[in-house]
């Protein structure tokens, strides 16, 4: 029995979804959820090596997202998936119209930067993001793998509501943004997690989900739907795929079989 | 009418004794009167060497209007941002150490010089000759880096136009130029990138003469453009860190520094709209007995730029400390607060890679 131990905000909506379609089919692995809005994951300290809510909000939300369970103990699970807490593509195509990188000068050349510094910027954002934070914290006090699943690329609605960022799906400037956000998550310190990326199946130009993966999203603490034109929340079909990725990926990895031996 | 004397009515700061043996170094009286004023609204443009670093820095946590065209993102870290050239100056020219390089920055900012050989190469990766410190592993491709260099001087020109007052801290006499343009680099080819052919490249120590032709130059190109542009000159008081002139580095810098010193006063006596701020003075003299400089005797201590932004601002009446920062702001502080701190001082030099040459 592998045990996987699910941390995030909003975004983990989607996994749970997507895990009651598939549990069935991964029998071997135990799947919990620690879910708490936006970024109030940050209220959680490492006491008697348990991650430990400091605030009685995010300990109601964990106790509602995981059946009961109020802190995080590590002794409890092989491996950690921190999902959602990192920069968003959106965060990452706004910074991109204001400051253009190299790769993508054909879209303006108003304030170029280097693709270096770009991916240095991008680099320090996600070191700064919530859920670096959380696995940095993670990481003191357990050597089990870590994953971050950064959130997921906008749906290709949000180009209705924002239509600069269609410039992201021209030219392959989306496909070319999103090697570079790759590039600069790989100067990070994989001792401390590593990154997985949103299935491939599921991308439009890179930095986009392809739009029927956002339909009829549902809300992390209640059965609620999101608004028909939620961009950034994503379905069960989206989750079951990502949750299906890093299941195979954390089975092929030989240190979560150490980690379950010991 | 008739005295004793022509010096027996002038003011305590004309006598050594009471002008500077009674004087505390950071708190010495009467060194600076300033010439014009700034008011906290006029857009201020800095350039120069290194020590103008340390200006911009304080003039912009005073909250004086010192122009940044290319600024760096919002939430940056300071480390990073000065690491790529942003935020010390009024653009990312980095640092300009002779005038006959500000004046060709100027020229080529509106299209009337076109620098020779401007584009270096080192293991691949591509360099901007003329400020090679601002992408520390150079770009991709030549045609990336004079994409780069046409966006800057765009940004570039903007300043020139809009700036009310230039803070120019003159730095070096010497410097390495293409023999036969004439084209003048911040470093010696081969120090950061490209390499040294002395077929192409010379080694120029510029004279008094030169030095003073050239900013006249420069003042002239500048206030055709924009009338109302002052200039604020200083004497970088950070002595070299290698000579190639064959003389004993510590002759050099005294040679380098006093002609530097002759030409702003010189300037200053001729132009009303040229002030001259003594940093050099406050730093290099025997009333500071050397502890404005740190153990190396060349970088100049906190405590020294303290000394000399308060004598400026006890003229220019600072408009007051930076008010209290947004929210937004102070998270992103937060964010860094080590690398905050550590860049709190600390100043880019290129030249500081001469170190490295020295047996």
């Amino acid at each position: 029995m592998m045990r996987v131990c699910l941390i995030g905000n909003s975004h983990l909506g989607c996994l749970k979804l997507g895990w009651d379609e598939i549990a069935t089919r991964h029998s071997d692995t135990k799947v919990t959820f620690f879910g708490t809005p936006r970024r109030t994951i940050l209220h959680l300290r490492a006491r008697q090596h348990r991650l430990v809510p400091t605030t009685e909000s995010v300990e109601t939300s964990f106790m509602r997202t995981s059946d009961g369970l109020s802190v995080i103990d590590p002794q409890l699970y092989d491996a950690f998936v921190i999902c959602g807490l990192t920069v968003s593509s959106v965060l990452v195509m706004g910074l991109a119209c204001r400051y253009t990188p190299d790769s993508l000068s054909h879209l303006s050349e108003r304030h170029l930067v280097s693709d270096d510094f770009f991916k240095a910027i991008l680099a320090e954002m996600n070191q700064a993001s919530a859920g670096y934070k959380t696995a940095k914290r993670l990481r003191r006090i357990t050597d089990k793998p870590i994953l971050i699943l950064p959130p997921p690329m906008p749906s290709e609605q949000i180009t209705l509501k924002q239509p600069r960022l269609t410039k992201f799906q021209q030219d392959e400037s989306g496909t070319r943004l999103a090697t570079l956000v790759q590039e600069a998550v790989e100067s990070l310190d994989k001792d401390v997690a590593e990154f997985v990326w949103q299935p491939q199946q599921t991308l439009a130009h890179g930095v986009f989900t392809q739009h029927e993966f956002s339909t009829n999203s549902s809300r992390l603490l209640t059965d609620e739907k999101h608004s028909d034109d939620d961009a950034i929340h994503m379905n069960g079909e989206f989750g079951a795929a990502a949750l299906t990725d890093i299941l195979g990926r954390l089975k092929g990895l030989t240190w979560v079989e150490e980690a379950k031996a010991s | 009418m008739m005295t004793a004397s022509p010096y027996s009515n002038l003011p305590p700061e004309s006598f050594w004794k009471t002008g500077v043996s009674q004087q505390r170094p950071k708190f010495i009286e009467g060194l600076y009167k300033k010439r014009f004023a700034i008011s906290p609204t006029d857009p201020i443009a800095t350039a120069g060497s290194c020590f103008a670093q340390h200006i911009a820095k304080h003039l912009r946590s005073h909250s004086y209007t010192v122009i940044d065209v290319e600024p760096a993102p919002p939430g940056v870290s300071a480390e990073t941002a000065i690491k790529w050239g942003y935020g010390i100056y009024s653009a990312r020219y980095g640092n300009i150490y002779v005038v006959r390089q500000l004046l060709q920055l100027a020229r080529e900012a509106f299209g009337e010089f076109t620098p020779t050989n401007a584009i270096w190469e080192k293991d691949g990766r591509f360099y901007d000759a003329l400020r090679p410190s601002v992408e520390p592993r150079g770009l991709e491709s030549a045609e990336a880096v004079a994409l780069h260099r046409h966006a800057h001087l765009r940004h570039v020109a903007k300043i020139f136009k809009r700036a009310k007052v230039l803070i120019f801290t003159l730095g070096l006499t010497e410097s390495w130029i293409h023999q036969e343009a004439g084209t003048v680099y911040p470093t010696a080819p081969g120090t950061i990138a490209g390499s040294y052919d002395s077929t192409i490249y010379a080694f120029k120590n510029f004279t008094h003469s030169e030095i003073l032709d050239d900013f006249l130059t420069l003042r002239s190109f500048l206030q055709e453009r924009n009338p109302e542009l002052k200039f604020l000159l200083t004497v970088s008081p950070v002595p070299l860190t290698a000579t190639a002139s064959g003389h004993h580095v510590l002759a050099a810098t005294t040679y380098s520094k006093s002609v530097l010193r002759a030409v702003a006063g010189e300037l200053y006596e001729r132009f009303d709209d040229v002030d001259y701020f003594p940093s050099y003075e406050l730093i290099t003299s025997p009333l500071s007995r050397g502890k404005f400089y740190e153990p190396n005797l060349r970088s100049v201590t906190s405590e020294g730029v303290e000394a000399v932004m308060r004598a400026f601002f006890r003229s220019h009446e600072a408009p007051g400390e930076r008010p209290p920062e947004p929210a937004a702001a102070q998270r992103r502080r937060r964010l860094h607060p080590e690398s905050q701190q550590r860049q709190k001082d600390k100043v880019v030099c290129e030249d500081i890679l001469l170190e490295t040459f020295a047996r």
